[in-house]
């Protein structure tokens, strides 16, 4: 099998119109060398769930997506018994005078695939991302090491179901709370950092192919000024693209130009009331001007 | 000229094949805390074999990723990186650390033929300070700035002293640190629980020692002698924050509360991360050993999370009552960083102190100059308890023994 490079991997994600820095790339290139999971740690916004879809886009593998909760347990992550259909065959068994053997009964043909059992089961490795891990309970990450390590799921009635093929494994965090040290330990890891003035322009232009290379020098120059201001919530890069989004709607071609309309949109960055308030018209326009 | 791993390694003037400076490297930063599993280091060998990690650039990026497991850990990458592969140790704190680290009594210039001789990677930084034939011979610590301390048999506590707590993993040294913390302890002992002297004033007289005194002027009692009351014996009541951020400290901290144990009749120990566990029992094992081994056993969720506020509510709920008086000192040693709710951190600080003599938060940041506690955590901690006092070396809690005499 051919080394996938860094190279690889930034020329695919630019495919798929992400605009991948050298460190993401040579991440997942060693994730995809080494069958180790990727845990992609950053603020909200940064773009750490668009890289897996845009490795699915580009690769044309499946997207299998584990969205994290509070109470996420294994029944809705890994696998599940169909007792209806369980029950029913006893049932069926009873009106027909067959007893239903334990062995079939615990089979796979009563199993509920869930989202990890499901990414281990497919003859392609698909993508597999686990989004938002650190909202799950603590528990739950043991029901991940496994998985993540192995590559197996074991399931008592069963037995070990080992992967038919190993899926590229991204797990997502915006650090909400610490991970365990047993699931970083399983995992490579990169911190996706907000992008440089010149990267958010170029992911601008990537995803918002309307937006002029002027306006799109403006709206990064600001959001990265905007972003050394001591803000509760810093805006991430859907943010800036929302806001790209409205700017063109509104045919604005200079942020300069038309200052009401323009601090009106800043709600697409500015998602609290204290972060409004901490930049009224006077502030922006002098961040503006500073571009 | 691009510059490769290899060539690194030439400049710094290093023998040996890739795998041995790699894992020399590894060994490097499990000493500054790193969790650096073997798997990783095979698969670290195993991404250079590929060949196309062999720039410098891509060296430390591929490392960085392998090794590297949280947001904190990077920037203390790339000084250790620095430091070893590219030579800049004596600008660097790691150099530093590892120096200050290094048991005195076996670290002999004579013996320092080079890296690979050398029992640990603090003498193989001195064989590069000395060996370093690069431009940065001129920061290279002088002989007597170092040498002198290290090497002077009288200067052995004092370096022991001054050595970062957190970076303490030679068991040679950690026991030297751990004598040390004992008499600390059993200092500590003395000065808080010993009697008061009998003094002129007081309400019950001394009648044995009017009686005795009386003997000299002929059975005429002239001065009268008093009782004081005696101070009843002080008890401690112990909590070590051992979650992921404290993860450094976590053990050498477990070590002091175990000394303390071991030197106070009345102690009471707990461990807390997102949950509060009862340690009381297993401390009392004289072994540290067997001590370290029931901590892991029981401390269940050991460098996790931390939620202050909740466990000292299961503190007060559950504990308060028994463990807690007039006469307790309460101990927190954490650096404050808290995930869990401020309202309930401050009031069940507030309940805490309350019940007891002093609230004393042992905080390893202070130790650096440039901390400002501004986390909220930090902030609710240090407003609410009575002293707030660095503990990131052995020198900071000597100078605790003061703070809570007066306690």
């Amino acid at each position: 099998m051919p080394v996938t490079t860094a190279a690889t991997y930034l020329d695919l994600l630019s495919r798929a119109d992400y605009i991948g820095d050298d460190m993401l790339c040579t991440a997942l290139s060693m994730a995809d060398q080494l069958s180790r999971p990727l845990l992609l740690e950053g603020e909200a916004g940064v773009g750490k769930t668009f890289v897996a879809r845009a490795l699915a886009k580009a690769t044309g593998r499946s997207l299998i997506r584990l969205q994290c909760y509070v109470g996420l347990d294994a029944s809705h992550a890994i696998y599940e018994w169909n007792y209806q259909r369980q029950m029913l065959a006893i049932a069926q068994g009873r009106e027909t005078d067959q007893a239903v053997d334990d062995n079939d009964l615990f089979s796979e043909k009563y199993l509920i695939k869930r989202p990890l059992l499901d990414a281990i089961s497919q003859d392609i490795a698909p993508i597999l991302l686990i989004d938002e891990i650190d909202r799950a309970d603590e528990e739950f990450e043991a029901f991940l090491l496994e998985i993540l390590s192995d590559h197996q799921v074991t399931i008592p009635e069963l037995g070990t179901i080992c992967a038919t093929s190993i899926p590229l494994t991204i797990l997502t965090s915006n650090g909400v709370r610490e991970l365990s040290d047993a699931l970083r330990r399983r995992c490579l890891f990169h911190y996706i950092e907000y992008p440089d003035a010149a990267t958010e322009l170029r992911i601008i232009r990537a995803q918002v192919p309307d937006c002029s290379i002027a306006l799109a020098q403006n709206i990064a120059g600001f959001v990265s000024a905007l972003r050394k201001k001591d803000l509760i919530k810093k805006p991430g890069i859907a943010e800036t693209l929302d806001w790209a989004s409205v700017l063109v709607g509104l045919d604005i071609s200079d942020i300069r130009d038309n200052v009401e309309a323009v601090h009106r949109s800043l709600l697409c960055l500015l998602k609290t009331r204290e972060d409004r308030e901490a930049v009224p018209p006077e502030v922006f326009v002098q961040l503006a001007g500073a571009i | 000229m691009q510059e490769t791993a290899s060539s690194l390694m030439d400049t710094a003037s290093m023998t040996g094949s890739v795998d041995a400076r790699l894992v020399q490297f590894i060994r490097l930063l499990r000493d500054n805390g790193f969790d650096v599993s073997a798997r990783d280091g095979a698969d670290a060998l195993r991404i250079l074999s590929n060949g196309n990690a062999l720039d410098r650039h891509v060296f430390r990026k591929t490392l960085q990723i392998l090794f590297c497991t949280s947001p904190m850990d990077i920037a203390r990458y790339h000084e250790i990186f620095d430091a070893y592969w590219l030579g800049h140790i004596s600008s660097k704190r790691t150099l530093m650390r590892q120096m200050a680290r290094a048991p005195q009594s076996s670290v002999k210039h004579s013996e320092a033929g080079g890296p690979a001789s050398a029992k640990g990677l603090a003498r193989y930084f001195e064989w590069r300070a000395e060996n370093a034939t690069g431009p940065d011979d001129g920061d290279a610590p002088a002989p007597g700035d170092q040498g002198d301390t290290r090497l002077g048999g009288a200067s052995d506590i004092t370096s022991r002293k001054t050595a970062n707590l957190g970076q303490t993993i030679d068991p040679e040294e950690r026991e030297q640190m751990l004598a040390l913390t004992r008499r600390l302890g059993r200092r500590l002992r003395y000065k808080l629980s010993r009697r008061r002297k009998s003094g002129r004033r007081g309400s019950q007289l001394h009648m044995r020692r009017i009686l005795g005194r009386s003997m000299q002027t002929g059975g005429l009692p002239v001065q009268l002698y008093h009782k004081i009351r005696k101070r009843p014996p002080v008890s401690l009541l112990l909590f070590v924050d051992v979650s992921g951020s404290m993860q450094s400290w976590s053990v050498f901290f477990t070590q002091f509360m175990h000394a303390l144990t071991g030197s106070f009749a009345r102690t009471e120990a707990f461990l807390f991360h997102t949950g509060l566990v009862h340690v009381s029992r297993a401390l009392r094992d004289a072994d540290p050993l067997v001590m370290m081994q029931k901590m892991s056993l029981i401390g269940q969720g050991w460098s996790g999370g931390t939620r202050i506020g909740a466990t000292l509510e299961t503190f007060n709920t559950q504990y308060g009552r028994d463990f807690t008086g007039s006469r307790t000192i309460a101990i927190i040693m954490s650096d404050g960083f808290d995930t869990g709710a401020p309202e309930i951190l401050e009031r069940e600080l507030n309940k805490l102190k309350s019940r007891c003599k002093s609230l004393v938060w042992l905080n390893p940041l202070l130790g650096k100059a440039s901390y400002e506690p501004t986390s909220r955590g930090a902030q609710i901690i240090s407003r609410t308890v009575n002293i707030s006092a660095p503990a990131h070396n052995l020198r900071s809690l000597l100078l605790l023994e003061d703070l809570l005499a007066h306690a």
